[in-house]
């Protein structure tokens, strides 16, 4: 459904876009994962056809949106949600989306019904009447999703959708985005908010400084944090040569003393950790606890975008 | 069933916005209460002036709706680079016209939609104060068809000055500035073009050693005036009602004018016919400003991006 090529995009000195690249599939659901700053924004713009990139293609259900004729087919079949809510504080929700509507040539009846179905798509039917003003942050962005979906696109481009909305309007967003991408529509959702994108996303992409870090499944993102694995002791008393014994054991690959205790990382196996457990034991070391634990996932990412993780072989 | 011009989805909005708003009819409420007042004043003198069995000029009504007419005018140069600043620069600022870009409508649509609503907005206080203009026509001095041609020379002018505002508003990025532009150029146009002709005739006379009424050189800066909409207005008001000013010259209008002041000869087509010639460049010029400003609204947008380095 989209295919971005060597995708570069420059302002003045700052190099936004380098080199980017990106595939996602008919009826995914993407996240699109980077820090402020990353090139997010700017990816989704060109998308759009809102920025114009110096090189590279985009390529959207077989249109190049770099040229101006399939640019003009594509807008039918693209739908954007900026990372600000854009909307007319004047207008109803209900007067919103027909004008929206009228911007694809959607007028009288079926410009009515259009807007009523929207409205129960995301659950607004009953502030139809409301001013647009009067809407919470959450009300706001849902009814933007409804602009977007206005000229039933293919593919919908959403930038920090969830961005300051409280868990509430968080939650209802992630079930319409759920809905919509079970109704065939491919989805992009841009994010720095990581745990909520891996819940809800199929695939996603990892961009640092306009570059594509990672672009792959869910699971293989999971599996990346697979490696960052360690353990971590706690002492009730003197550690005394913990250290030293710790180190001792071939499996292990890195100790460090730690405010708490010591942390390690190894490569060994369950049975090879009870060993070490034992050996500190049986040399009086007043062992508290003893834990393994996986690297929190935003860590992993963290790691991915700063290219501490080697993930060559998906990006 | 929409007529097909007014299927354009910008206009039916801003048209829906405006209405909703309240200083709107604030606004309206105050002109025609002014108007009223000034009417009423009017009719009160004429009446005490009959009681006093003095005598009663209808020539003075024909000078009342001049005065009016050069009146409204001028509150049109005043709002309509107010009423048109805001109308790009207010998207931009609101953040909508990003999302506006992504639609189905093109930029000139875009364009086309802010520029016929703000042109319905200065037609609708045109209006307003037409059952107003009716007591003149009661009283007689004017025909039902000068009323429609003068009117039609003011709206011309919100027309030719709404371009322009519709123009600086895709170029500025803030309504508050975008505003404070139109009205300069407003003022250049108007009032500039007069004081660049008055300076460029003394230059020339200056350098030549003649003084400004009797030196002809340079006459062909009073082109310039082609594009002043005050000419075009007075010289309808002057060849359909007639204005107390002049000479007794059998021409009227700006070829009255240019007699006295040039060397042109007032017989010339592009000088008898001045309203006529004016219109055909003023529409040219409309037409290029509205162009431009649809050529603006996707280059100016992007400059801004280009600024954004959170992206």
């Amino acid at each position: 459904m989209l295919e971005i090529q060597n995708l570069n995009k420059s302002f003045g000195t700052f190099k936004a876009l380098n080199n980017l690249s990106l595939t996602v599939k008919d009826g995914e659901l993407f996240g699109f994962v980077g820090a402020n700053g990353a090139g997010k924004t700017t990816t989704m713009k060109i998308c759009v056809g809102l920025e114009r990139a110096d090189s590279g293609s985009v390529i959207i259900d077989g249109n190049s949106v770099l040229s101006r004729r399939s640019l003009s087919v594509l807008r039918g079949k693209v739908g954007y949600v900026p990372d600000f809510f854009g909307v007319y504080a004047d207008l109803t929700a209900s007067e919103y989306l027909h004008f929206f509507a009228g911007t694809y040539n959607i007028w009288g009846k079926a410009a009515d019904t259009l807007t009523d179905n929207l409205l129960e798509l995301v659950n607004l039917s009953d502030k139809a009447n409301t001013q647009v003003d009067s809407l919470s942050r959450g009300m706001k962005q849902k009814l933007c999703v409804a602009r977007a979906l206005v000229q039933n696109p293919k593919i919908l481009f959403l930038d920090e959708p969830a961005s300051g909305l409280d868990p509430k309007a968080r939650h209802e967003l992630k079930e319409i985005l759920k809905n919509l991408s079970s109704m065939g529509k491919t989805i992009i959702i841009s994010s720095h908010i990581l745990p909520e994108l891996i819940e809800m996303c199929s695939s996603i992409g990892i961009i640092s400084h306009g570059e594509m870090k990672f672009n792959g499944s869910v699971e293989d993102a999971l599996a990346l944090s697979a490696g960052g694995e360690y353990i971590e002791i706690t002492f009730s008393g003197d550690p005394g040569r913990a250290l030293s014994l710790i180190r001792e054991c071939p499996f292990v690959k890195t100790a460090e003393p730690t405010a708490s205790g010591i942390t390690l990382t190894a490569a060994g196996s369950d049975r090879e950790y009870t060993e070490l457990l034992r050996k500190l034991v049986t040399n009086d070391i007043p062992v508290a606890t003893f834990a393994k634990k996986h690297e929190n996932v935003e860590n992993v990412f963290l790691n991915i975008m700063e290219g501490k993780t080697n993930v060559a072989d998906n990006a | 069933m929409l007529p097909i011009t007014l299927k354009n989805a910008v206009l039916l909005k801003d048209m829906s916005i405006k209405a909703k708003k309240k200083n709107m009819a604030v606004s309206f409420f105050v002109l025609n209460i002014v108007i009223a007042l000034f009417f009423l004043l009017f009719l009160l003198i004429s009446n005490v002036s009959l009681a006093n069995n003095e005598s009663f000029d209808i020539q003075n009504f024909t000078y009342v709706f001049d005065g009016f007419i050069i009146t409204i005018s001028a509150i049109i140069c005043i709002v309509v680079p107010l009423e048109t600043g805001p109308a790009i620069s207010n998207e931009r600022e609101r953040q909508t016209l990003d999302v506006l870009l992504t639609t189905n409508l093109s930029n000139f649509d875009i364009i086309l939609g802010k520029y016929v609503s703000s042109v319905i907005y200065t037609l609708s206080i045109v209006v307003s104060i037409l059952p107003f203009l009716t007591i003149v026509l009661l009283y007689g001095g004017i025909t039902l068809l000068q009323l429609f041609a003068v009117l039609l020379s003011v709206l011309a002018t919100a027309m030719y000055l709404s371009t322009f505002g519709i123009f600086f508003s895709s170029v500025v990025r803030k309504s508050s500035h975008a505003a404070a532009v139109n009205l300069a150029m407003v003022f250049i146009i108007v009032i500039g073009s007069m004081f660049l002709c008055l300076t460029t005739k003394l230059t020339f006379a200056i350098f030549n050693g003649r003084s400004y009424g009797s030196f002809t050189s340079g006459d062909w800066i009073y082109a310039v005036l082609y594009f002043n909409p005050a000419t075009t207005v007075y010289d309808i008001l002057d060849k359909t009602v007639g204005l107390s000013m002049g000479s007794g010259s059998s021409y009227k209008g700006m070829a009255r004018i240019l007699a006295e002041i040039s060397d042109f000869d007032p017989s010339n087509f592009f000088i008898r016919y001045w309203w006529i010639v004016s219109y055909i460049l003023q529409t040219a010029v409309g037409v290029f400003m509205l162009k431009n400003a649809s050529r603006a609204l996707y280059r100016v947008n992007r400059k801004k991006h280009g600024k954004k380095t959170d992206n």
